[in-house]
């Protein structure tokens, strides 16, 4: 394929990606890696370098939005953001040491975990008053918007969380992913944050996370422009465009068609694994 | 986003749930978050304007090229500096500043963050954010130190 066939054809492709990352909640990543890997023959490598620049591009661009509404809790975003960035480095130097077909068998897992917590939202949890000792000695208590006025919520369980957000820094950072799902998991289920600031909160970490690797693979020679540049663009402007169709349309059928096809990328990805053609 | 907007106004927050309270600070909320929001747009926007620029150099000039990934074999290793250094030699060069303009997006919007603890003498969230922001210098320039 020649040079501008292959950008074209990636500029598309990940302004697909990224229009159903954001109308499914799934984020970019999840889509890109299968995408770059499985049809257009780029090495896994290559594929998490890019994905990881796509990861920031959306994650910048939902969280301007996000943040003017007043959800995000920057202190639970950078207090947790300590373990996620460490995470993230710690993935980065373990990526070093490990096999394309491990890196491929770890984005298998995150891949089924994504298309089950798609079509398998959580049960919002009764706000949790019990004061917490860490939560109040960094003062993570807070309020948000709600159709009643402003409502006081309390943070729990903060140990707990940094470490799910470390495991989460190195997943993102071993294969380019946001990992979204696994930080709304820790904020939400683990430290009770109310949901639609832990989906906010965790927009925010996400772009931060994923730049302390990219910094690491930038200078690995793992983000190739002629892959990178196409792929963060046509996410970027995939995103955005999901994220204003997103209020007007319905997502059930979608996600179910989304976690299929992610499925389907996922056993392929484990075929080739086994084949031995990764 | 709650909080280098958490002003010295603001009570400790272990009051139960009190609607519409604390006017003050989400006030002062607002601006930062909505500085915050500014910083992240105008980055996000720059960064896209500049791959936009290098993809077209690219395709004007390169677009006959053949191109394989299939092997790992790393052609533009270097970090940051060496990218600036390169940015205005070919449509290659410019791609890759738009995406370190991309990576460089969220670890400007923690200096920011701490720039907002400092105002505000939140000295516990100064240290946090320091250490945040040597850990993504650290991914960034400190690469060399890993290999």
């Amino acid at each position: 394929m020649t040079a501008s066939w292959f950008i074209l054809l990636l500029c598309a492709a990940s302004l697909g990606a990224g229009f159903l990352g954001a109308l499914t909640g799934l984020g970019g990543g999840v889509v890109i890696v299968p995408v770059l890997v499985l049809l257009f023959g780029v090495n896994m490598r290559f594929a998490v370098g890019a994905s990881l620049v796509a990861v920031i591009a959306t994650s910048s661009g939902a969280a301007a939005a996000y943040v003017r509404e007043g959800f995000t809790n920057i202190r639970v975003g950078i207090l947790l953001e300590v373990a996620t960035v460490t995470g993230a480095i710690a993935g980065a130097i373990i990526a070093g040491y490990v096999s394309n077909r491990t890196i491929a068998i770890i984005f298998v897992f995150a891949l089924f975990w994504s298309a089950y917590a798609t079509l398998r939202p959580p049960k919002p949890l009764p706000p949790d008053q019990e004061p917490d000792a860490i939560s109040k000695k960094f003062r993570l208590d807070s309020t948000y918007p709600t159709k009643e006025g402003m409502v006081a919520y309390k943070v729990h369980h903060v140990p707990v969380g940094g470490v799910l957000m470390f495991g989460a820094g190195m997943l993102s950072a071993l294969v380019g992913v946001g990992s979204g799902i696994v930080k709304v998991f820790a904020m939400d289920r683990m430290m009770r944050l109310p949901f639609k600031v832990s989906t906010t909160t965790s927009n925010f970490m996400i772009g931060v996370t994923a730049a302390a690797s990219a910094g690491v693979y930038l200078h690995r020679g793992q983000v190739e422009p002629e892959i990178a540049a196409p792929v963060a663009l046509g996410a970027l402007a995939g995103s955005l465009a999901g994220a204003r169709v997103l209020p007007r349309i319905k997502t059930k059928a979608l996600r179910w068609v989304f976690a299929g096809l992610v499925v389907f990328a996922g056993l392929e990805l484990l075929r080739r694994v086994w084949g031995g053609a990764m | 986003m709650s909080t280098p907007g958490n002003t010295p106004t603001t009570p400790p927050r272990s009051s139960p749930p009190s609607p519409g309270n604390q006017p003050g600070a989400t006030v002062h909320k607002k601006d930062l978050e909505a500085s915050l929001a500014t910083l992240l747009t105008a980055g996000t926007a720059l960064a896209a304007v500049v791959l936009v620029l290098g993809i077209a150099w690219y395709l004007l000039r390169d677009s006959a090229t053949v191109l394989q990934f299939a092997t790992f074999e790393p052609r533009t290793k270097g970090g940051v500096l060496s990218v600036l250094r390169h940015a205005w030699s070919s449509g290659a060069g410019l791609m890759q500043l738009g995406v370190v303009l991309l990576i460089l997006t969220p670890i400007t919007r923690v200096f920011f963050t701490l720039v907002a603890f400092l105002i505000k003498r939140d000295w516990m969230y100064v240290v946090v954010t320091i250490i945040v922001l040597g850990v993504l210098l650290y991914g960034l320039f400190g690469e060399a130190a890993l290999e």
